[in-house]
């Protein structure tokens, strides 16, 4: 049985070219020259922020932020209780790079305007149409006469949660005035509260979240947010909605000001259950299970599988990160179980069971990530292998040239049926360069299906045996995802990679400058070498110096990837 | 018969008995009434299919689409799989085909032909869109430097029609692909310097909204009347709420609100059109109701699942092909963009003729499935399309004439069919062996014709269907079109 062995180097793959380390990361001179970046204006022990950066080039970019489609409905649903089902039909599809929040491929487009009208009006008569709803926002009968101070209390204490900062006075008495005009014309109160949501669910810091604060003096694009807009950058970081009233009075009361305030803030959101369902859904993008092609329960319960294990290695035990890919244990129900080929749990609702010594481990051997390469019907190990590269390891793999056929060969039509055999032609000068980089990874997961399920041999050819015997250049030789798990835990490049998409996801831009690279690895000097802790990496986003500031674009993005 | 203008309160019932009644607002103006003899005016639709029109296999295999002669299509192509649809819906005379395109390649910008592509792009969000969409060479992935074709029809023509282009997209999601922003646009309007990308309607529900929504029924009671003031009135504060936080942001910032905020006001402008032009077949139709439900599982197991291939496409063709159809008629807009599937689609293959549990990408570079299934994904995109020519076809004028003669629709495929001759292998991702289809008799356009391309460019044919409604300017690289399409 041919063996895929590694016999070229990796100063071979770099001299090919074919290797592109971290992903498009530029690293121009600045800052100090060991590389830290210089030290921003920041608090010491409790004091408030200074009003300026004190290197102004170490503050990132940031730009107005269209609210994700989840972002919506997860914001209309913290506010008012309504699921916005129809909004995944209506608004624009983001692209994923792979993130769907780069603000900088956003557009703003008719059928936003569209969309956005039409949600506000579903939403708003889903809110007057049901009196427990309805009750919940006024104190007052809303199938009473007009009460208008009642209603203006209802306006106020809206209008902050839905644009995220304190309604004006001009604004309170301006949009009153229109809103209970509207009612008593129609001769029903419960109207005012239905333009109500309307209009501030189109207003353009609902749809948008905007940095709002003061240029910092001297610095014409650099501004120092105010408290509305760190209780902002919050929510949406850590619970992917807008901030609650708790968080909006620590606002009002200037407990966002400091460094220390921000991070006590932030550890006690990520206690609150938004927090387990962001960090699920910034796993699912950056290792690329959000879009599987494995449906009904069964997927159902892979990613309840997954959601689990980051429950618990993150959120519970509060470990390092890395074991996520060393657990020994998995939580599956009793379908999930019976999939796997593994013991039943003692619920089948859903309970941890033992790996055993069959060659799983770790969030690599679940259906989510194993689902990543199906191509043509089965797996393809260079897909699955360009997976383990770019999104665990960033590093970037160069789409074949355009000379190159890169359909799979026809096992009927090949001399060997055998997969592995099939993709010999891989090992030829030319395509090894890259291959390299994939094929020996994707061989050493390919005893798991598409499905996640163990097979012994390439489906419909039993005496294609499979060995599951792996090898990746820079990684080493490994069987299983197991033992693969193991392997890329110790490797400093998954923490590095970790740290970089959590960046990206924070500020919403996949494309990343110098700046950005030397935030990145302030962070990363911060949490120390990989045995950190997903909680700290979040926490040391926001204790940034920076965090409180914004450096402002000058032109504006075409919204093209 | 003369075309009716519709007075403030005068209505009209379709066969269905639905009425589409006037906007009755103090804001509209009535249009004037056309002479007898006022001609037609054209309408032009841009469809697009997100994949190639055949096989890797062999030259000849799996290219379903493609008669091997030339002439008339009911002689050479009656008998092709993937023109079948043509067919069902007798419309093969009404469509050529013009095979044999090419979109030329090279290593270097300097050394590409006009409308050509780099060799290193990657296939799918490289080579084919810019230049099949916009004419001009592909020198970065994905990214468009001049409107698409409908877009320039809308600057060169200023159509004075409630809506300047309608723009529809079938397949809701991307599905496995996660890229459903930029795979799923084939509309780019200028703005100032800047070339915009303009996101579709995936969803028909919203798309009748929009198209119909500021009609008043014949019993148009104070409250509606009241309601629809209100609709615009909300509109008008979000407007200067918008205004109002231009002046706290910055440039950049500014800028995308003013896009935002133009929106907003064609939205209300819309509102406030006037009616449109009536005919017996310019009708309200029936109110679509929820939109089939998005997802659908890869495998083809028939469970529906999150994120996978089926969204139940054929009925949101249907219905979106049904409301370009009404929108043209009714003038509501003379130019519409519909994409059927996205870049490298995703879509499921599962309720397509060979019911296979691929998704049609995969159909495209699995050599173990029949060459019809191949056939089968080119044909569905031909039906839909297919359809659309049929309604106009239908949809009589004044003159006795058809709204199909004057129209002109194209179809085009993300790729050919075909041999890259840099490696002499065969490869679905060929922008060899390219077709686009014509269909429509605006401007004196040659119908039911297989038609020699004789390796032209693709973006030729569609500058030809611009310039049967009227279009005299460039595409692109491009100043001519495909003669054979004229007379």
């Amino acid at each position: 049985m041919r063996h895929r062995g590694i016999t070229l180097t990796l100063t071979m793959a770099l001299a090919s070219g074919c290797y592109t380390g971290l992903d498009g990361i530029s690293r121009e001179a600045g800052g100090d020259d060991e590389g830290a970046p210089g030290q921003p204006g920041g608090p010491e022990g409790g004091e408030e922020d200074q009003d300026a950066p004190e290197d102004p080039t170490l503050v990132a970019y940031s730009g107005m932020r269209r609210l994700t489609t989840v972002e919506y409905v997860d914001t209309v649903r913290d506010l008012l209780g309504v699921e916005a089902t129809n909004a995944q039909a209506v608004l624009p599809a983001p692209d994923f790079i792979p993130f769907d929040n780069d603000y900088t491929t956003q557009t703003e487009s008719a059928v936003l305007i569209v969309a956005t009208e039409s949600l506000a009006y579903e939403v708003a008569q889903a809110v007057v149409g049901n009196p427990e709803r309805l009750g919940a926002l006024l104190d007052c009968p809303a199938d009473g006469p007009i009460d208008a101070p009642c209603f203006d209390a209802f306006l106020e204490a809206f209008g902050r949660r839905a644009l995220r900062r304190p309604l004006t006075d001009a604004e309170l008495h301006a949009w009153s005035g229109f809103f209970l005009g509207e009612a008593e014309v129609a001769g029903r109160f419960s109207l005012a509260v239905e333009v109500a949501i309307q209009t501030l669910l189109q207003h353009p810091e609902f749809v948008y979240r905007i940095d709002s604060g003061t240029s910092v003096e001297g610095m014409d694009d650099v501004i120092r947010l105010d408290d509305w807009a760190v209780a902002s950058r919050l929510s949406y970081l850590l619970w992917g909605t807008g901030p609650d009233d708790a968080l909006l009075d620590l606002a009002a009361s200037g407990g966002l000001q400091t460094t220390e305030d921000r991070v006590a803030t932030a550890e006690r959101m990520l206690d609150d259950e938004r927090a387990l369902a962001r960090i699920e859904r910034f796993h699912a993008m950056w290792l690329g299970y959000e879009f599987m092609p494995i449906g009904g329960e069964i997927g159902e319960a892979m990613r309840d599988e997954t959601g689990a294990l980051l429950k618990r290695v993150i959120l519970e035990e509060r470990g390092p990160w890395r074991d996520v890919l060393r657990s020994t244990d998995t939580y599956v129900n009793e379908a999930l179980a019976e999939h796997y080929g593994l013991p039943a749990p003692v619920d089948p609702a859903g309970g941890w069971v033992d790996y055993g010594p069959d060659g799983r481990g770790g969030l690599l051997s679940h259906g989510t990530f194993l689902s990543n390469g199906f191509k043509d019907g089965d797996t393809s190990p260079t897909l699955r292998g360009k997976a383990v590269r770019e999104r665990l390891l960033c590093q970037t793999v160069p789409p074949p040239p355009p000379t190159v056929n890169d359909s799979v060969p026809d096992a009927e039509e090949s001399p060997s049926p055998c997969k592995i055999d099939r993709y010999a032609e891989h090992d030829e000068p030319g395509c090894n360069a890259c291959h390299m980089l994939m094929d020996g990874l994707g061989f050493g997961l390919e005893n798991y299906d598409q499905l996640g399920q163990f097979r012994e041999h390439d489906p419909g050819y039993p005496e294609c045996e499979i060995t599951g015997e792996g090898d990746g250049l820079g990684v080493g030789p490994f069987n299983g995802p197991a033992e693969l798990g193991l392997i890329l835990a110790e490797d400093e490049q998954v923490s590095t990679c970790l740290v970089t998409q959590a960046y990206r996801f924070a500020v919403g831009r996949a494309e990343l400058d110098d700046v950005d690279a030397q935030l990145i690895e302030h962070v990363q000097q911060q949490l120390g070498a990989g045995e950190f802790q997903f909680r700290d990496l979040l926490l040391e986003q926001v204790a940034s110096p920076t965090f409180g500031f914004a450096r402002r674009h000058h032109d504006a993005p075409q919204g093209d990837e | 018969m003369p075309t009716k203008t519709l007075s403030r309160r005068s209505m009209l019932r379709g066969a269905a008995g639905a009425a589409l009644c006037l906007p009755a607002l103090e804001a509209m103006m009535p249009r004037t009434a056309r002479a007898a003899e006022e001609a037609i005016p054209k309408r032009y639709v841009f469809t697009y299919g997100g994949t190639s029109s055949g096989r890797y296999r062999t030259n000849t295999e799996g290219d379903m689409l493609v008669p091997s002669s030339y002439g008339e299509l009911s002689t050479v192509g009656a008998d092709m799989y993937a023109l079948q649809p043509l067919v069902e819906h007798g419309v093969l005379d009404d469509v050529s085909l013009v095979s044999n395109l090419l979109i030329p390649w090279g290593p270097s910008e300097g050394s590409l032909a006009p409308g050509g592509r780099l060799t290193e792009l990657d296939f799918h969000f490289g080579p084919t869109v810019t230049p099949q969409l916009s004419g001009l060479k592909a020198l970065v992935k994905g990214k468009m430097f001049a409107p698409s074709s409908e877009q320039r029809l809308v600057e060169a023509m200023s159509p004075d029609t409630t809506f300047s282009s309608l723009n529809y997209r079938v397949q809701p999601v991307d599905y496995l692909g996660g890229n459903g922003g930029s795979a799923g646009r084939i509309s780019f309007r200028r703005d100032g310097d800047s070339i915009i990308p303009m996101d579709p309607i995936v969803s028909p529900q919203l798309a009748y909204q929009n198209l119909f929504s500021s009609f008043q029924p014949p019993d148009a009671s104070p409250a509606a009347l009241a309601a629809m003031q209100r609709r615009l009135s909300v509109l008008d504060r979000v407007s200067a709420a918008s205004r109002d936080l231009m002046a706290t942001l910055g440039s950049a910032d500014r800028e995308r609100l003013q896009r935002h905020l133009h929106e907003i006001e064609m939205l209300e402008a819309q509102l406030q059109a006037s009616p449109p032009q009536g005919s017996e077949h310019c009708m309200m139709l029936d109110d679509p109701g929820a939109d089939p439900q998005i997802g659908g599982t890869h495998d083809g197991s028939g469970e529906l699942g999150g994120g996978s291939g089926w969204s139940d496409e054929n009925r949101r063709a249907a219905l979106l092909t049904d409301l370009t159809h009404m929108a043209l008629t009714c003038e509501l807009s003379h130019y519409a963009a519909l994409q059927y599937t996205n870049w490298k689609s995703w879509m499921s293959a599962k309720h397509l003729e060979h019911g296979l549990g691929l998704d049609i990408h995969e159909i495209g570079h699995n050599g173990s499935v029949p060459a019809e299934a191949m056939g089968d994904v080119v044909a569905w995109h031909i039906r839909h399309f297919a359809r659309l020519v049929r309604l106009l076809k239908d949809t009589p004028q004044w003159d006795g004439s058809s709204l199909l003669d004057h129209t002109a629709l194209v179809l085009c495929f993300e790729g050919g069919h075909g041999t890259d001759p840099l490696s002499g292998s065969y490869s679905t991702h060929s922008t060899e062996n390219m077709s686009v289809l014509v269909a429509g008799g605006a401007g004196g356009l040659r119908r039911g014709l297989h038609i020699d391309g004789e390796q032209r460019h693709p973006a030729q044919a569609t500058l030809s269907a611009m310039e049967a409604v009227g279009y005299t300017g460039a595409f692109g690289d491009f100043s001519e079109g495909i003669d054979q399409l004229f007379g």
